[in-house]
């Protein structure tokens, strides 16, 4: 008996695809400490019957592997993932010469990082829009190319939709063979990193856009979280690590350091990025005096202070998790090792921390606002999120994570403290009592929110219901004053001048950019669904401030601008039925707008924020003078070239 | 001593250097240019030029004192190829020409230094090259590297350094011709270095002091204001080892003659035999399989997911450092006159070389850069006004004198056109603080002169607005 796939139904379809991967990078098998645990395997779930079935490349439901390298003008053969020869041995063997275990490794730590976020998002991962491709520009694959260049690098290409790998040959190295080739696409971590930009910018399009020093910042400190957090999903390495450095994280290690191959080739003593900066010094290297937060501007090192700070967050959580077992074990004294039980317990409780955090670290992707983030606004969506979902945080998770950002100055804007409950994001109803009767609750019945599979399916979902929002919001004859305060644009004919206006109707446009349905599970059962809606709009910003003023007014060239500025919500709806205030009688309705993570369109402090980042003080890297402002062709590319 | 008299005329309308300094004591005269060049590809280019130098001729009388070369790059050297009857060829006789110790043969920093910028420049042209054949074949994406790469070099000497039949005067031929047209004329070549203090050549002189460049490779690569104290030498090794990377991969040879690819040569398919597709009935079905399949999800897939030139993209990288270090060998000179007065031109210089100027002292009055900044009367706009070519702290804050006046030599709409999304030039916070030190005496290459912000008569404008000057000393 076969199905129409070729495949026996009276077997039983197992459970999990394998692959073999480095735990790290190929730098690790060459000490005698890590080469055991430096051979991990990557369990994927089979594909689901809605999903594409796994192909030659490898290509699935979510990525392609094409492997062409035109720097050495040749294309690679395909791996044949579904070969059932290597069915029978969890993949190839890890192997630096052979481009085919490239192919399988990449693929492998792409798809599992894609798993990570589905599981915490609580729906699929889609890629960002490509403007016209056929059905509104859904892109079902992210191509991946293991070689595409040769330098020291590796991006994501939000044109592409697609992650180039480099390769290059050290030039320095203290650990590594001189001369050697180093494959960027067998880093886990370098994996791992441009693939969380892909996904985020699936998630949020705008993050790519430079507003603010925060903004290009966040990408590369989100991808480095997720790239470092991942590390304490591969059990034997975990164990050997802990066992290591004695159960104490706050230790550097492998598993603390990002990339120490890439690191170590390009001169760097070590890792390229460490999660733990050792007090007292600026980089852990030197005698430098640290930076602060406030002062640093070059992306990743304005991003590193997130990192350290979710990282410490995580070491907190933790130590706190495991105080009781090294009481238990009393191995307070240095220089004994750990009993192997020990290890394994703590690994497991370093595993199941770094699990959670990650997940709160995703879900927060859903509460913060959909342009110009802040670290500070993440902060408070990583609250707010997991406060949604644990009411009650035994752990205190919550004050942990807190902590560690108040140690790193990284404060929000307009919180009354930094106790966890100041941080929550608001109400609509607590910053504008006329705010509280404003719900969804007559949208919901026209909205399609039958639980769908097919990824497809689910994109054109959205895009029908991102009309019907739209529609229902700029259709409306009583739009009202509330929904534009609360929504942070500007509808009425007063809006200013230099609000994009529609070509139809001369009135300002509005801009639906994404309505996704996220269903969450607490630990205690608790169950969540929520409408995240994101709505923008676009203005023309001028460096000259009279210039603005004059332009808002109308005068002037309607096409004219120095840069974009942008301002809106993030809407979180509860599709659950609430209790609402509506006409001053209480009611029952679905459609209650628990957050509306705003930023404002008519903001002039945060217009002039933006406008001074933008012609910048003097310092600014050289891409800004001669390649002038990014402009979105290769964003990433530039920064990590820079 | 009799009080010399300077006037500084600044050539416009030329995105590039050229001034010619006029001093006169009693009835001595002499005539100092610094710099004759405009960017390339800009329209009219040669005919501006030409004009230019015949201008310097009548005012000169066909004879300079002293040529100033700053450094290698076409908007400062361009025009003696343009003119190259008056500069190369005879047309004006050359006294005296300076340069950097940068530019002399046989001095091992030098040629060293002089090495790396040429494999580096060969890469660039080399990524060019490839990228324009990708583009005439219609590959997406190729265009903007070609684009963004060509305002950078100008004309490159073909790698191996081996010039075609048909000569291009490219910037290393220019320096060498300036070198021999000068010796040949019985004039004399001078190589300076930071520290040198010197009386300019001429029947009326200035003293001159030598700023910049600094041997001291740290600050010599250090081209931006820097978050990372110590990490300059690191950027640099990347970005030369990728130049070597890069000229290697494009070249496709190895030293023993075989190709250099990082994996076994059985692996890998040659675009050729992937676009050919599956020969039927060949013996390795698996392989032709795989052609099969690379052929329809690489060629059969939309032209925007293509990648063969997305690897090109790092020269533009390796072109900004390029630039970026060429111009940090800019030669500073900082004239002094009797008076104590200072006139500073910075040429080009970024933050490294300003930097240096600190780390000695001057003369045998051990003079400190710090005390020739705070008398500086007249200051020439370091790199078109660029956000990272005039030292805040260390640099224009110190230039206290009330009688500061500034020169840019740019030209804002052509710069907004270079690049991708145009140059900042000038860099708008750095031009509201010289109108604020200046008091508004900001004379620009590009704009009609506003007389009113002057003494009377101090400044003057050439027929056809060809030029600017200003009185500096009177």
């Amino acid at each position: 008996m076969s199905s129409e796939l070729g495949v026996r139904t009276d077997y039983p379809i197992p459970a999990s695809r394998r692959f073999r991967v480095y735990a790290f990078d190929p730098l690790a098998s060459t000490s005698l400490d890590t080469a055991l645990v430096n051979d991990a395997v990557i369990s994927l779930p089979w594909e689901e019957p809605w999903e594409e079935p796994l192909g030659k490349g490898p290509s699935g439901e979510y990525l392609e592997v094409v492997d062409y390298d035109p720097s050495s003008g040749l294309f690679y053969e395909p791996l044949d993932p579904t070969a059932s020869i290597l069915l029978a041995q969890d993949g190839l063997p890890p192997s630096e010469s052979r481009p085919q275990f490239h192919q399988q490794m990449v693929y492998a730590v792409a798809m599992k990082t894609i798993r990570h976020f589905e599981r915490a998002l609580g729906r699929k991962v889609l890629w960002s829009r490509r403007r016209g491709e056929p059905n509104d520009g859904f892109v079902r694959k992210l191509r991946i190319h293991p070689h595409a260049l040769r330098e020291r690098n590796a991006y994501y290409s939000p044109d592409k939709k697609a992650l180039l790998f480099g390769y290059f040959k050290a030039s320095q190295t203290a650990a590594g063979l001189p001369d050697g080739w180093v494959f960027t696409c067998l880093s886990h971590d370098i994996i791992a990193h441009e693939t969380t930009h892909a996904i985020l910018d699936g998630v949020h399009r705008r993050f790519i856009e430079p507003t603010s020093l925060d903004t290009l910042a966040f990408h590369e400190a989100f991808a480095d979280i997720v790239a470092l957090l991942q590390h304490f999903t591969m059990t034997e390495a975990v164990e050997q690590q802990l066992a290591q450095v004695r159960g104490r994280l706050r230790t550097r290690n492998l598993l603390t350091g990002l990339a120490h191959q890439f690191g170590d080739a390009t001169g760097r003593m070590g890792a390229l990025r460490e999660a733990i900066v050792i007090e007292g010094t600026g980089d852990g290297t030197g005698d430098k005096p640290p930076k602060r937060y406030a002062d640093s501007e070059e992306p990743h090192e304005r991003g590193s202070f997130l990192v350290a700070a979710i990282f410490d967050a995580f070491v907190t959580i933790f130590e706190r998790r495991t105080a009781d077992l090294m009481r238990l074990a009393q191995t307070t004294a240095l220089g004994e090792e750990l009993h192997p039980d020990m290890v394994k317990r703590l690994a497991a409780e370093a595993m199941k921390a770094a699990d959670h955090l990650l997940r709160v670290c995703v879900r927060a992707l859903d509460y913060v606002p959909p342009i110009d983030i802040r670290f500070g606004e993440f902060l408070r969506a990583m609250i707010t999120a997991d406060a949604d979902l644990i009411p009650d945080d035994r752990l205190h998770y919550r004050l942990a994570i807190a902590e560690a950002f108040r140690r790193r100055g990284i404060f929000p804007k307009g919180c009354l403290s930094m106790a966890p409950d100041s941080l929550l994001w608001e109400t609509p109803d607590a910053w504008d009592a006329s705010l509280a009767g404003i719900y969804f609750g007559d949208l919901v019945p026209d909205l399609d929110l039958q639980t769908l599979y097919s990824r497809e399916a689910i994109w054109d979902q959205a895009q029908k219901n991102q009309v019907a929002v739209w529609r229902w919001l700029t259709h409306t004859d009583d739009m009202t004053p509330e929904w534009e305060r609360m929504l942070g644009i500007r509808l009425g004919p007063d809006a200013p001048m230099t609000i994009e206006r529609s070509a139809k109707t001369g009135a300002p446009k509005v801009e639906v950019h994404s309505v996704r349905i996220a269903r969450r599970a607490g630990p205690d059962g608790q169950d969540i669904r929520q409408l995240v809606v994101e709505i923008t709009q676009t203005r023309r910003g001028f460096f000259d401030p009279e210039a603005q003023a004059r332009a808002d007014r109308g005068e002037g060239d309607p096409k004219a601008l120095d840069f974009i500025y942008r301002g809106g919500a993030t809407l979180l709806v509860d599709l659950r039925a609430s209790l609402i205030r509506y006409d001053s009688v209480m009611k029952l309705s679905e459609g209650k707008i628990r957050y509306a993570v705003r930023k404002r369109i008519d903001d002039d402090r945060r217009l002039q924020a933006q406008r001074d980042y933008l012609r910048g003080g003097a310092d600014r890297d050289l891409g800004f003078v001669y390649f002038g402002e990014r402009d979105g062709h290769e964003p990433f590319a530039m920064l990590h070239r820079g | 001593m009799a009080k010399t008299t300077t006037t500084v005329r600044m050539y416009k309308g030329l995105l590039g250097d050229c001034f010619l300094i006029r001093l006169k004591s009693g009835q001595s005269v002499s005539h100092i240019l610094i710099d004759c060049g405009i960017l390339q590809n800009i329209p009219g280019d040669k005919a501006k030029m030409q004009a230019v130098a015949a201008d310097v001729v009548a005012a000169t009388g066909g004879r300079l004192d002293l040529l100033v070369v700053t450094h290698e790059h076409h908007d400062h050297i361009s025009g003696f190829a343009h003119a190259r009857a008056v500069f190369l060829e005879g047309g004006l006789k050359i006294d005296n020409l300076w340069m950097a110790w940068t530019e002399k043969e046989g001095d091992p920093q030098a040629d060293a230094l002089n090495l790396k910028f040429n494999k580096a420049k060969q890469a660039v042209a080399m990524a060019v090259d490839r990228a324009s054949a990708l583009a005439a074949a219609g590959v997406p994406g190729a265009d903007d590297i070609v684009g963004g790469l060509e305002a950078f070099i100008g004309p490159v000497d073909p790698p191996g350094g081996v010039l075609g039949a048909a000569e291009r005067l490219t910037g290393k031929v220019v320096m060498r011709k300036l070198k021999e047209v000068t010796r040949a004329g019985g004039g004399k070549v001078e190589f300076l270095e930071p520290g040198d203090v010197k009386g300019t050549p001429g029947a009326a002189s200035l003293k001159a002091y030598v700023l910049g460049p600094p041997r001291t490779e740290k600050r010599l690569y250090h081209d931006l204001p820097s978050h990372h104290p110590g990490k300059e030498k690191e950027t640099y090794l990347d970005r030369f080892s990728a130049a070597d990377q890069l000229l290697s991969a494009a070249e496709g040879a190895w030293e023993d003659g075989e190709p250099e690819r990082p994996f076994a040569p059985r692996h890998g398919l040659t675009p050729e035999r992937v676009q050919a597709g599956s020969r039927p009935g060949h013996e390795m079905e698996e392989i032709e399989q795989d052609v099969d399949w690379l052929k329809t999800a690489y060629y059969a897939a939309p032209d925007w997911r293509r990648v063969d030139a997305e690897w090109l993209g790092m020269a533009g990288a390796l072109a900004l450092k390029l630039d970026s270090d060429t111009n940090n060998t800019s030669l500073v000179l900082a004239f002094e006159a009797p008076g104590g007065e200072v006139l500073l031109f910075a040429a080009d210089a970024q933050v490294g070389n300003w930097l240096s100027w600190h780390d000695q002292t001057y003369g045998p009055a051990a003079t400190a850069a710090a005390d020739l900044l705070s008398r500086t009367v007249f200051y020439k706009v370091g790199h078109h006004c660029s956000h990272n070519a005039t030292l805040r702290k260390d640099g224009l804050e110190l230039m206290a004198s009330p009688d500061l006046v500034a020169m840019i030599p740019v030209v804002e709409s052509v710069a907004r056109e270079q690049g991708t999304k145009g140059w900042n030039m000038p860099f708008p916070p750095l031009l509201e603080r010289l109108l604020e030190k200046t008091k508004g005496r900001v004379l620009r290459g590009d704009q009609p002169t506003d007389k009113a912000a002057f003494k009377k008569s101090r400044v003057r404008t050439g027929p056809g607005d060809l030029w600017v000057e200003y009185d500096a000393l009177v």
